[in-house]
């Protein structure tokens, strides 16, 4: 029974490792990846249109706490936390924040520009495609939100609908940070 | 000496092992598909006429697809296409969805989970000499109460035999 038990023991994670089964997003969407640390990866190179035709980059970013936040106009969940994101824009701008709305509609930019009418956004609604997509490691789920601190790292990154809390708590530790610093 | 093993630390192992192989995957994971068609037992063309051919979806638990007229102008409806069979095409016929209202809407949206099947009638005007294939294209979008995955297109194949 002990020998069973070791076999099933090594079977089980020989298939966690095959599967590729990583850590799972908690309550919040959070992976453990999101954990705030050194090894927090870089934001990668974009150069991406707005709806006004303005090329935004890295550059542009530079030195801000960003919510850079990966939707679609059919995306149901997405639509939930665009109001929160309008607040945060407001709310945030002056020290230093911004979000960022990178729509991956397949359909351009006809149905994007419809629905940022209407939602009254007050950030700038990018573009994205498959390739902006892969440059991120992959957008598979929508929503998909990435708290990004002034020296362009991924600190916080989150899975689907979360709370409009949580997002708040992270924006405020990350512009925190910086008003330390720089006392 | 051999260290002793509890039957309940043997129970754990067990456990642990069911409850990994019962978690569902994480979506992001390369090939997950919120639904897949179920193979299709093929058919047979026997006599010109009406043709019908029932193609069974399955969608994940806990995800949904809109339905074929979605409530929402945003939404991507489901579509089952036929483009390249050389029989003509009567109806495709959706089945009836249902009206849920998730946290993320104001309003129920008419989706369907589980399991749904679509017929199409073909109209047959000769039998077909040759054994073949029909070949459609399944495309949905999927959603659960969190989240959504991009709109997928899947593969129908339908073996006709004779």
């Amino acid at each position: 029974m002990q020998r069973t038990a070791l076999i099933l023991a090594i079977v089980a994670t020989a298939l966690a490792l095959a599967c590729g089964i990583g850590p799972m997003p908690d309550e919040d969407g959070n992976s453990a990846a999101a954990a705030e640390n050194s090894a927090n990866p870089s934001i990668p190179e974009f150069s991406l249109r707005d709806l006004d035709g303005k090329t935004h980059t890295n550059a542009d970013i530079e030195g801000k706490v960003v919510l850079l936040n990966f939707w679609a106009t059919w995306c149901g969940p997405c639509k939930i936390e665009m109001p929160w994101f309008v607040d945060f824009q407001r709310k945030y701008k002056d020290r230093g924040f911004t979000v960022l709305a990178v729509s991956l509609d397949e359909d351009g930019w006809d149905p994007v520009r419809e629905f940022a009418e209407k939602m009254e956004f007050n950030f700038p609604v990018l573009l994205g495609d498959d390739a902006v997509s892969d440059a991120f490691g992959g957008i598979m789920v929508l929503p998909t939100t990435l708290i990004v601190n002034q020296a362009g790292k991924i600190v916080f990154t989150h899975q689907g609908l979360v709370a409009k809390a949580t997002y708040e708590e992270e924006i405020e530790v990350l512009l925190d940070v910086n008003a330390t610093a720089s006392l | 000496m051999r260290p002793h093993r509890s039957s309940a630390t043997r129970l754990k192992a067990v456990a642990a092992l069911f409850a990994l192989l019962a978690a569902p995957l994480p979506a992001q994971q390369l090939g997950f598909a919120a639904a897949t068609i179920e193979p299709s037992p093929g058919i047979r063309i026997t006599d010109t006429g009406p043709l019908r051919v029932p193609i069974a979806v399955r969608i994940r638990r806990g995800y949904h697809i809109n339905s074929d007229k979605p409530n929402d102008p945003y939404l991507i409806p489901t579509s089952l296409a036929w483009p390249d069979v050389p029989l003509r095409i009567d109806s495709v016929a959706y089945p009836p969805p249902e009206e849920v209202k998730y946290d993320f809407s104001d309003k129920p949206l008419s989706v369907y989970s589980s399991r749904v099947e679509i017929v199409t009638t073909f109209h047959v005007e000769s039998v077909p000499a040759d054994t073949g294939e029909l070949r459609g294209s399944f495309r949905f979008q999927a959603c659960n109460d969190k989240a959504c995955l991009p709109p997928k297109t899947l593969p129908v194949r339908v073996p006709v035999r004779r």
